[in-house]
């Protein structure tokens, strides 16, 4: 491909797109191109201190910039401190028996984050549409600002205390590990709409939002038995976690919620850019912002709780936080046995207290939609419903899961006597074997982190394989 | 000794570092990209920044569009939701607009308004630039580029004025559009008449390839003969004044009397794929199909408003989306004999072009007969409705209409001369009835010529339905004979009150700012 009469030199070869003859030329496909550079500087210094294996402190300082902040500040410093404290090595310990090893963690750090693009803070044009000349009979492009001059876009600054124990004992067959930590973001970058005028372009990036994680995770691991021929390994973690956005305003950025978790056309027909979770001030991530089902009328219709008091339904008006797509904690559980050359594992993972929203049954499950003489849910013949598709609570559910990640049963050829050969194993895996779960839709382990899809099942969802493997190890 | 030889080692790096960064240069290299002081610091690219604002009117036909809030809430136009399927139920919006039903929050007339105002807020940033860097270009460049896009804005403020009425009048860059107060509607059209009249000397008198597309003398008469036709509606006065009429028949005729128009004697002509060359075309928008990869600036009629099975009617290479079509009561306006009947609307037994039937995929077995009656306006059948096939449809085409936008045709030209002088200008009616391009317009459409005494005002807004069907008049035409809020077709009631000629401020808009007035009756 090629391209010719090029709107300006200023981009040199880095813009194909620029030319009109690509525009002008019906045989030929839009195409674009684009260079980004930036720069990354940092400067790290850390300082280890270890006082006879009982008192450590560790510290760090990073100081770095980055071409991508605006130009008053290009640069932040990022220090780090921990400290721990090995209570095992203490004398006053040495007597209390079942303890190998018993240390307490205290720690504080700042970590930066920068943009996700380039050039975010400059004053930028570009092809902001076509106009047609008659004379010459091309089309040319039409030129206007893409991006606003941000000076004032800097570091995304995550500041994290943590603290934490760990415990060995019982001749180093259990231990527990036990963290805490809270994360508060400021300067969260978040693109902003500002209204033209004053502003040349429509959106900015700014430096505005606070959010606070906090947390708790454990694990306890241990080795029940073990003996000469047996021995079973066993490891059980919980994580707990909530996660808030604090505020995203200030007195030049506002927006009063942030809707995310859009419907599409793609999705179900007539139902384009209906979102379903709604972020606010002080609100948990994730949180599902839907109207409130409260039954069906005789004849089949929607009946929607009036939050708004009017007596009308309208979608924007009359919705309440009806679920979460967070789960309230997540579990593991895995096991590792061996018995002469066998070994055995599986591991067992829980996530409980997800909301997952089911969008097959809002498209599949309702006669006006489907139509007639396409498939359906069977549980379609039992629905009352006979309205047009709406978005609500009805369609959330518990997406609360137990799910076999794994199992591998394996085995040890002796080898001992073969002269090439160290080491000689068989196992057969199966992964995926079966989800425990009230939900009645494919899977209800769908996105739990992207922003946009949290929670949402949707229609052209795609399912987990459960796969088989047998294999051989051989070591020369 | 050792711990302080340790802290000296410390400091000394750190202060390193956050030393040596300051040596570092951290500005970004932004080659390959265009920065505002780039494009400035070069002259030649001023049209393309000009041409800024003629890309933005390729929003305005879009179904999504300020055609759309002139259209669907009028008698010509229909967007029933489709069963089974619920389609073009897109949360009531069509169901509103015909039933004269929306609210004040309903997002479209946001969008809308937004819209238009993002292309004043162009128009007044190119005219801006044009001015900073006026030095650098001719004079008569920059007069001209100038005069354009003051033009143009005075298009989109007349779009405002008939909209949404109550609009802040700004031609400065300097702070948000609700920072301003309202404007009042007097006010506004003073300046509209002004702003068209000082610039319109620097337009082009003669339509040519290089200002096709372009803002014209004649384009700025059409728009002071429709602001003066309007009149009365834009500056609510109680009846049509008869220095207004006068005013909108001195512009026409200046228009007719340039000779660079003409009426042609095929209906269709103007609204063919390459209706370039058209002279009956005043002022169009030019489009092409992938021109704009904005979905809202698409021009595709044929996906709107056709039958999934029109592509065989129509030889075309996708499925229309099955949307808007005409109302029963529109479609009565015609005579069985005119002929502009089937050059707009496509009802009835449906043909392929070698004359096979087409099946209708609902009725397996049933060849499909798009009906005139549209039995429900929340559950209509899918082959409900007169489908509009006014703009020629490229035969085997995959994507949007490449045909030009038409605003302006002299055929209205005519129509307006002889609604100013029924409505008291001074001219002669006989005189108008006896030029052979105002015949011309009814005879191709086979249709009697008009004669004073039947061409009255009762008449001439049922022929302007027919002439101007889907053009985006039709809604400004029925608030100057009080037959839209008042009116009644299909679904729609008459409100019994005029609040419904008017739209609502946004509801988005009208919260920024705490002195702005509610449009009456909402």
């Amino acid at each position: 491909m090629y391209n010719t009469n090029f709107d300006s030199d200023v981009f040199s070869y880095y813009n194909i797109g620029a030319g009109s003859n690509l525009l002008n030329d019906p045989k030929q496909d839009m195409m674009g191109s684009d260079i980004s550079q930036d720069n990354l500087v940092s400067f790290f210094g850390r300082v280890n201190y270890n006082y006879d294996e009982r008192y450590l402190l560790s510290a760090s300082i990073c100081h770095e910039g980055s071409t991508r902040l605006g130009v008053n500040h290009k640069w932040g410093t990022f220090p780090a401190v921990s400290a721990g404290w090995r209570l095992s090595n203490e004398g006053f310990m040495q007597d209390i028996p079942h303890i190998d090893e018993l240390k307490i963690r205290l720690g504080y750090g700042v970590t930066g984050n920068m943009p996700e693009e380039s050039y975010k803070s400059l004053s930028i044009m570009g092809v902001v549409g076509r106009y047609y000349d008659h004379s010459s009979g091309t089309w040319i492009n039409a030129y206007g600002p893409t991006q606003n001059l941000n000076e004032d876009i800097k570091w995304e600054k995550k500041g994290e205390w943590n603290v934490g124990v760990d415990y060995v004992g019982l001749n180093n067959r259990l231990s527990i590990t036990v963290d805490m930590y809270k994360r508060k973001v400021t300067d969260l970058l978040y693109t902003y709409k500002v209204p033209t005028p004053p502003y040349q372009y429509k959106e900015m990036l700014a430096n505005v939002g606070d959010a606070t994680s906090k947390g708790l995770e454990f694990t306890i691991s241990g080795t029940p038995v073990r003996n000469r021929t047996f021995s079973w390994t066993s490891s059980v973690n919980f994580s707990f976690n909530t996660s808030r956005i604090d505020k995203f305003s200030n007195e030049h950025f506002q927006t009063d919620w942030i809707e995310k978790g859009y419907l599409s056309d793609g999705d179900l027909g007539g139902m384009n850019s209906t979102p379903l979770i709604r972020l606010v001030p002080g609100g948990k991530v994730g949180d599902f912002y839907l109207p409130v089902f409260e039954g069906f009328n005789e004849d089949g219709t929607w009946k929607f709780k009036d939050v708004n008091g009017d007596d009308k339904f309208t979608y924007d008006e009359d919705r309440e936080i009806v679920g979460n797509a967070q789960p309230d904690f997540i579990a593991g559980w895995t096991n590792e046995f061996s018995y002469k050359n066998f070994d055995l594992s599986f591991s067992l993972r829980a996530v409980v207290g997800n909301d997952v929203y089911n969008v097959g049954r809002m498209a599949l499950e309702n006669r006006s939609v489907a139509g007639t003489g396409k498939n359906m849910l069977a549980s379609v013949a039992n629905s009352p419903l006979n309205d047009a598709a709406q978005a609500s609570d009805y369609y959330l559910e518990n997406g609360s899961f137990l799910k076999l990640d794994n199992i591998t049963l394996g085995y040890n050829f002796p080898v001992k006597d073969i002269q090439y050969i160290s080491n000689l194993r068989l196992y057969f895996t199966g992964q995926n074997l079966f989800t425990i779960t009230k939900y009645k839709g494919i899977d209800p382990e769908v996105d739990m982190v992207g922003i946009d899809n949290m929670g949402i099942e949707r229609t052209r969802y795609y399912p987990a394989i459960r796969a088989f493997v047998l294999g051989l190890n051989i070591t020369f | 000794m050792k711990k302080y030889h340790i802290l000296y080692t410390l400091i000394t790096c750190i202060s390193l570092g956050l030393s040596l960064s300051a040596c570092v240069d951290m500005n970004e290299d932004t080659t390959g990209k265009m920065t505002s002081d780039d494009f400035y610091s070069n002259p030649s690219l001023i049209p393309q920044a000009v041409g800024a604002a003629y890309a933005e009117l390729q929003a305005y036909q879009n179904h999504w569009g300020v055609w759309e809030l002139q259209t669907a809430s009028s008698d010509e136009c229909v967007v029933p939701t489709r069963a089974p399927g619920n389609d073009w139920y897109d949360g009531g919006v069509w169901q509103a607009f015909h039933k004269h039903e929306w609210e004040v929050n309903l997002d479209k007339l946001n969008d809308v308004w937004v819209s238009i105002f993002s292309g004043i807020t162009t128009y007044n940033r190119v005219i801006y630039d044009l001015n900073t860097y006026k030095e650098e270009m001719k004079i008569d460049i920059y007069n001209k580029y100038k005069a354009e896009t003051a033009v143009l804005r005075s298009f989109y403020y007349s779009l405002l004025l008939d909209l949404f009425r109550n609009v802040p009048y700004i031609e400065d860059y300097e702070g948000e559009i609700t920072s301003y107060p309202q404007t009042g509607r007097a006010e506004i059209y003073e300046k509209l008449i002004t702003n068209i009249l000082e610039n319109i000397d620097y337009l082009d008198a003669v339509p040519t390839a290089e200002n096709y597309g372009r803002c014209t003398k004649w384009m700025a008469h059409v728009m002071l003969a429709k602001l003066y036709l309007n009149a009365k509606v834009f500056k609510g006065v109680s009846a049509y004044d008869p220095a207004d009429m006068d005013k909108v028949i001195e512009y026409c005729d200046q228009v007719i009397q340039s000779a660079q128009y003409e009426v042609v004697s095929n209906f269709s002509e103007p609204f063919k794929v390459y209706n370039e060359d058209c002279k009956e075309n005043i002022f169009v928008v030019p489009m092409q199909n992938g021109i704009n990869s904005n979905g809202d600036y698409e021009f595709h009629f044929h996906k709107f408003s056709g039958h999934n099975s029109c592509r065989y009617v129509w030889g075309i290479n996708l499925g229309p989306w099955n949307g808007g079509c005409a109302t029963p009561d529109f479609m009565d306006l015609y005579e069985d004999e005119d002929t502009r009947k089937q050059a707009t609307f496509l009802y009835g037994l449906c043909y392929t072009p070698e004359g096979e039937p087409v099946e209708n995929p609902d009725l397996p077995g049933e060849q499909l007969d798009l009906t005139i009656e549209v039995t429900s306006l929340s559950a209509a059948n899918k082959w409900e409705g007169a489908r509009i096939q006014k703009y020629e449809y490229e035969k085997g085409m995959t994507g949007n209409m490449n045909n030009d936008f038409v605003i302006y045709r002299l055929a209205d030209i005519y129509y307006m001369k002889a609604e100013a002088i029924l409505r008291g200008g001074k001219g002669s009616l006989s005189k108008l009835c006896n030029d052979p391009q105002f015949r011309l317009i009814r005879e191709r459409a086979h249709m009697p010529v008009y004669t004073p005494t039947t061409l009255t005002l009762d008449e001439l807004i049922r022929e302007r339905g027919r002439e101007f069907a889907w053009e985006g008049c039709r809604r400004q035409d029925l608030i100057r004979w009080n037959q839209f809020a008042r009116g009644a077709w299909t679904f729609k009631e008459d409100k019994g009150n005029n609040t419904r000629d008017l739209f609502p401020i946004p509801y988005d808009q009208i919260t920024k700012n705490t002195s702005w007035k509610q449009n009456p009756g909402y």
